[in-house]
């Protein structure tokens, strides 16, 4: 199901990659994560309103 | 024509729902060829449909307000019996034996068919120049995107082929098409219209909704798709948000232009528009975007290793998401309810938000990069930078037409609501588009 990425490709991205994830870094210094924000967020919903997947 | 103006005409037995669908194929005929917007047209069923209706409505069974009316869904709702490809590959020869929800709320209301809307592949994209059914083409500029991913629906409804479309939103794919094909286009509140019967590409992120020419026709749409009506809450004067901070930034001239004259006239409409300094969009783009590669990575696992049957940008978009370490997607997770906490001290204080809802009109199709502020800027990125944030957060967020650049291009004004408020968007918008300058395509 998950077969490997072939290197050319994996070459290609990391470095995209790489930009995301430090960015990503930056954020979790400027807003920090704290055990009261240990839950992961659940979207607005409606239980009634046919918020399925 | 409004879906209002064809249903008193059919109901007064000046026009028939037969005679709106074949003005629909016609339309189809005349702009489809050049401008592929749809994927599949169902012409005959559509006839069907039709005769059926009008039969109904002269025995007295009306359907409602969308009785007789030609729509199209974009291709990745599920549709018995008829082709539903994702715009992929891998689901080119995928026929259905079951009906989205959607798609049987809009068949209960009496909604006629017309066929299935192109989209950017699998809908994640912004382009909709789709490598495996054809590149779809913005009918106020053949050369550039409609937008994306529900670029063909944009088309559709822009062109008048049909009246009513429907589409996908898990990072701007609604709004987008609206923008730059100069409709109107509704993000509802997260979980307001069923998902069930619908591709997924980032579960929690996919939003299903409406594309119309104008915000009545779209609440008439909305209407039929959540199948449940709240009033909008009185909200007197209206206070409107205009941000000073981030949605000024990397921003076209004349789109900021085009949005600044709305908020005015929304002044002069009533509406009190407050200056407000938006929280941090950056961090909610990134959020999102970490989210979305992850979830679309999971979303189509079962398919990676048919890495031949992607085009390039896709399959580079779902490898990215398989690198995403597990942690870094969970943090994600839990930095948005952060986020989402400053959005709500924002909205405490205001009733909507006011943003372009692209920072750029619509780009060439095969362009790159676009040049802001001096800047060389990355299309992809420019075009959702604007309205990622509120996929991430779930909040309702419509765009209408609000001008257009000296090049004849449409450009959008993205207004963002309170959670489970739609009806005051689209309240507020019907109000304010009557003082906008109407858009007619020719």
């Amino acid at each position: 199901m998950y077969p490997d990425i072939p290197d050319e490709q994996l070459t290609k991205l990391r470095p995209v990659l790489d930009a995301l994830l430090s960015a990503f870094q930056a954020i979790e210094k400027r807003i920090p994560i704290t055990t009261d924000s240990a839950l992961i967020y659940t979207p607005v919903s409606e239980p009634e309103s046919g918020n399925h997947t | 024509m409004t879906i209002r103006e064809a249903g008193a005409a059919l109901r007064a037995g000046k026009l028939s729902a037969a005679e709106l669908v074949e003005d629909a194929l016609r339309q189809i005929d005349r702009f489809n060829p050049e401008l592929n917007a749809f994927i599949t047209v169902t012409a005959d069923l559509a006839r069907e449909r039709a005769r059926t209706l009008d039969h109904e409505l002269s025995n007295g069974v009306d359907h409602g307000p969308l009785h007789g009316i030609p729509m199209a869904h974009k291709d990745l709702i599920a549709t018995k019996g008829i082709r539903t490809t994702s715009g992929s590959k891998l689901f080119a020869g995928h026929v259905p034996d079951y009906d989205a929800t959607v798609a049987q709320k809009l068949d209960s209301a009496g909604a006629v068919l017309l066929g299935k809307t192109g989209l950017h592949e699998c809908a994640y994209g912004i382009t909709s120049d789709n490598p495996h059914f054809g590149t779809i083409r913005n009918p106020w500029g053949s050369s550039c995107i409609p937008g994306g991913s529900s670029g063909g629906s944009g088309v559709a409804v822009a062109t008048g082929m049909v009246f009513l479309a429907t589409g996908t939103d898990t990072g701007g794919s609604i709004r987008i098409p609206a923008s730059f094909c100069g409709t109107a286009g509704l993000k509802p509140t997260y979980g307001r219209v069923s998902r069930i019967g619908v591709q997924p590409l980032g579960f929690s992120l996919d939003h299903i909704g409406p594309l119309a020419r104008t915000v009545e026709d779209t609440a008439i749409g909305f209407q039929a798709m959540a199948g449940k009506v709240t009033s909008a809450p009185r909200r007197e004067p209206l206070r409107i948000g205009l941000p000073e901070n981030f949605y000024l930034e990397q921003v076209d001239r004349e789109v900021r232009s085009a949005v600044e004259n709305a908020a005015r006239l929304s002044a002069g409409l009533g509406a009190l528009v407050v200056p407000v300094r938006v929280p941090d969009i950056e961090a909610a783009n990134q959020t999102s975007l970490i989210i979305l590669l992850s979830e679309a990575a999971a979303a189509y696992a079962p398919y990676v290793e048919r890495r031949e049957d992607f085009g390039d940008d896709v399959l580079a978009l779902l490898d990215q998401g398989r690198m995403i370490p597990a942690p870094v997607y969970v943090n994600a997770q839990r930095q948005r309810k952060l986020i989402l906490t400053e959005f709500e001290k924002l909205f405490s204080g205001i009733d909507l938000l006011y943003t372009p809802t692209s920072p750029i009109p619509p780009p060439r199709i095969g362009q790159m990069e676009v040049e802001l502020d001096g800047a060389k800027v990355n299309v992809r990125m420019s075009t959702t930078r604007f309205v990622r944030a509120f996929n991430l957060l779930g909040y309702p967020a419509l765009s209408i037409p609000c001008g257009f650049t000296t090049s004849c291009l449409p450009i959008g004004l993205q207004m963002i609501g309170h959670p489970f408020e739609d009806e005051t968007l689209l309240d507020w918008g019907c109000k304010l588009e009557q003082a906008l300058p109407r858009v007619v395509f020719h």
